[in-house]
């Protein structure tokens, strides 16, 4: 798999200049502003290259025909490029804030709240993962590209609640609320894993169907569900490492 | 220390908010792994008919979850307690917390979903290949385990920084003045509580470095990277590692006692030339007591057979000698304040004492011979974790909750206290009696003649429950008041 991430780039044009347009963008807007972080500067450009590894590397190919490699880019968006852009995105909104109009900010603020924003992450992950969704998603490309967009989406609002960068974000201000909300978010995707990981046939008809057979797509399933539960267990422990501070 | 100074200070509040977040995750886990308890209680009985498949899945779960259920909460408790006297870090105590409750999630997954039932058996080709489950579900099982324990460590190193920054260094905050000093007077000794929560969080992190050496090799198995780990390495490992967990969490909540006791008895708890030597020798009695529960492996070394006999009798000693004798002698004749904490705290040191007892004899190479399969076993750390760490642990966040909020408690609280006393004495009494009869112990199906026991015992498991959902009531009652005090700071 890590050769994978490493082999078989294809640079899709609109893809690659949209990620070039939000790099340049960010770097333009970061180094006007009053007391720039490099933290936040690696945060989202390793954001910007984690979509780039999961959407233009070997392992977009690989997923037609692999969950377990769907999985990995999955993981990647959601769980790698997501908090690493809510990480760096401070400086963007400290810059576009006052330009936003008093219901865009009052929207930001009600989306990221902790409550609605669990719950857009829960759906929207759980929902693409339900396997006529699935199934459909993988049979048309355009949705499937929908799928991605709405999970990274859906998860940048999940962490965004961790970062205050004003009225139009609401945070998470303590740490006992801190861990609730981590500890559910990591138990809700990581049950979906482990649904996977220990289903006894295969879920979804788009990886049974494939020529390999029905037994290789259950152990390949597995492996899916596997990387989801344990990547998604690192990662929200990391979270909780990252997050907590002393009150 | 001044035993009736408040637990609530100026800086201290976010460590207590913590605190009780962990006593009530700790318990919240024990209660409902308790329940599957009840089931396989039912089930021993004949009362309720639980499948094979379900019964040794319920088994991991309750043992998977029980243990890391009283150590946490225990750790909250003392975390409170030395928050008066040394600085913690909050923040430790919360990462702590989410990575004990990711390996719970896992351990959860992989039981239930994954139908994982090899408990903490190692040997090949457990844990990995079972009738019911598959690698996937085994690797999540001890990927829990790993989480743990990386939990453990966190807290341990934040304990141990904080009392040894506290003290100004290792040497003070283990009361080594005092131990190799005795004649000089040493008024800035650690108190109790503080060397408790040093010695424990060294006992701790050394147990991981345990824990480790038996979990890398196997998540290596599960690779594919070596073929099979060493039977009797693996066993040694498991049980060192296991069983010194269970104590751990024996000596974390008698600091706790340490701390809390004084305080209805109007007295200080000293630390004393005594109480400085035997919580010193836990650091390393802690760790020789494991290796009677392999007697029966005939390839064992006989040095470790010696050494389990000799370290099981030498490890009771601290405990008896210091601090058994030394709350009785706390107590007594001190007009002691009979609360719902007061009393279940005696009968915590009570049930640590009698559990104690049941280790012991087993720990006897002729008698384990005869009872180490039966359910004398199951009966000796029931009593020490069900009658002793429990009801330390509920002791604490009652008292905990009653002083923030400032409620008082009622005579219904010392009820149910006396109860819950009563009702698990009753339920471990009938364990001790089945072991006593050899009932064998890990059988998912009762033989109709040994079904009496657990029949018997189940108007006590019943008076437990119903005791327990009081004093949970009382504590849920005035737990948002005292959550809130936390922030307001002392008055």
């Amino acid at each position: 798999m890590a050769a994978v991430l490493l082999t078989g780039w294809e640079w899709h044009p609109v893809l690659v200049a949209a990620l070039a347009v939000t790099g340049v963008g960010y770097v333009a807007i970061w180094r006007r502003g009053t007391a720039p972080s490099r933290a936040a500067l690696l945060a989202w450009q390793g954001g910007l290259f984690a979509i780039a590894v999961a959407t233009c590397s070997g392992v977009d190919p690989l997923s037609d025909a692999r969950l377990s490699a769907h999985m990995v880019q999955h993981e990647l968006l959601t769980f790698l490029a997501a908090p690493l852009l809510v990480a760096g995105m401070r400086p963007v909104t400290l810059a576009l804030l006052p330009r936003l109009g008093f219901p865009l900010a009052r929207w930001g603020h009600a989306l990221t709240r902790p409550r609605t924003a669990w719950m857009v992450a829960a759906a929207v992950l759980w929902g693409w993962h339900w396997p006529p969704a699935y199934d459909y998603a993988l049979a048309h490309p355009a949705v499937h590209d929908v799928e991605h967009v709405t999970l990274l989406m859906a998860y940048t609002l999940y962490w965004s609640p961790f970062t205050p960068f004003g009225h139009a974000v609401a945070a998470l201000r303590t740490d006992a609320a801190r861990t609730l909300y981590l500890a559910t978010g990591g138990a809700q995707s990581g049950l979906l894993g482990a649904v996977l990981a220990f289903a006894g046939t295969p879920v979804y008809r788009h990886y049974a169907a494939a020529p390999t057979g029905g037994e290789v797509a259950l152990a390949d399933q597995q492996l899916g569900g596997m990387i989801m539960l344990l990547s998604g267990a690192v990662v929200f422990a990391l979270a909780g490492a990252v997050t907590m501070r002393d009150e | 220390m001044d035993p009736n100074a408040p637990t609530l200070n100026a800086t201290n509040g976010p460590v207590l908010r913590a605190a009780i977040v962990y006593l009530v995750a700790g318990l919240g886990t024990v209660a409902v792994m308790g329940l599957l308890g009840v089931l396989m209680r039912l089930d021993h009985g004949g009362v309720l008919m639980v499948s094979p498949d379900w019964f040794y899945r319920i088994m991991t779960l309750h043992g998977a979850g029980m243990i890391p259920g009283l150590l946490f909460a225990s750790f909250g408790g003392l975390a409170a307690v030395v928050s008066t006297e040394a600085r913690l870090s909050s923040r430790a105590l919360w990462v702590g917390l989410v990575l004990y409750l990711t390996g719970m999630m896992l351990v959860v997954f992989a039981v239930v979903p994954g139908r994982f039932a090899a408990g903490w058996t190692v040997l090949d080709p457990l844990p990995y290949e079972g009738k019911t489950w598959t690698l996937s579900a085994g690797v999540v099982a001890y990927a829990g385990y790993l989480f743990t324990a990386l939990a453990i460590v966190v807290v341990c190193a934040s304990l141990l920084r904080a009392t040894t920054t506290a003290c100004g260094g290792a040497r003070r905050a283990l009361a080594w003045d005092v131990l190799f000093h005795p004649r000089r007077p040493s008024p800035d000794a650690a108190h109790p509580p503080v060397l408790i929560a040093t010695v424990v969080s060294i006992v701790g992190l050394l147990m991981v470095v345990v824990g480790l050496a038996y979990l890398v090799p196997l998540f290596l198995e599960a690779a594919g990277a070596v073929r099979h780990v060493d039977a009797l390495y693996s066993k040694n490992a498991v049980l060192l590692f296991g069983h010194t967990m269970a104590n751990l969490s024996v000596y974390v909540s008698a600091g706790v006692v340490y701390g809390t006791l004084p305080r209805y008895a109007h007295r200080p708890w000293k630390t004393t030339w005594p109480v400085a030597l035997a919580w010193n020798s836990i650091i390393l009695l802690i760790f020789f007591p494991w290796s009677h529960h392999l007697y029966e492996d005939f390839v064992q070394p006989l040095g470790l057979q010696i050494l389990g006999n000799l370290g099981s009798f030498a490890g009771g000693f601290p405990s008896f000698i210091v601090t058994i004798v030394g709350a009785l002698a706390l107590v007594y004749g001190a007009g002691l304040e009979w609360s719902p904490a007061t009393i279940l705290m005696l009968l915590g040191i009570w049930g640590w004492a009698f559990g104690g007892v049941g280790a012991l004899l087993d720990a006897i190479v002729p008698v384990n011979q005869v009872m180490h399969n039966t359910m004398w076993v199951p009966a000796h750390f029931h009593t020490y974790n069900m009658v002793g760490v429990a009801a330390f642990a509920w002791a604490y966040l009652y008292h905990l909750t009653s002083e923030l909020s400032g409620a008082r408690h009622r005579w219904m609280g010392r009820w149910a206290a006396w109860l819950y006393g009563i009702g698990a004495v009753g339920t471990v009494l009938f364990f001790f009696l089945e072991g006593a009869h050899s009932v064998p112990r890990r059988y998912a199906i009762h033989d109709a003649a040994w079904q009496g026991y657990a029949r018997a015992a189940i108007p006590f498991v019943a008076l437990m429950v119903v005791a327990l959902a009081w004093l949970g009531g009382e504590v849920l009652a005035r737990l948002g008041r005292a959550w809130r005090r936390t922030h307001v700071g002392p008055v």
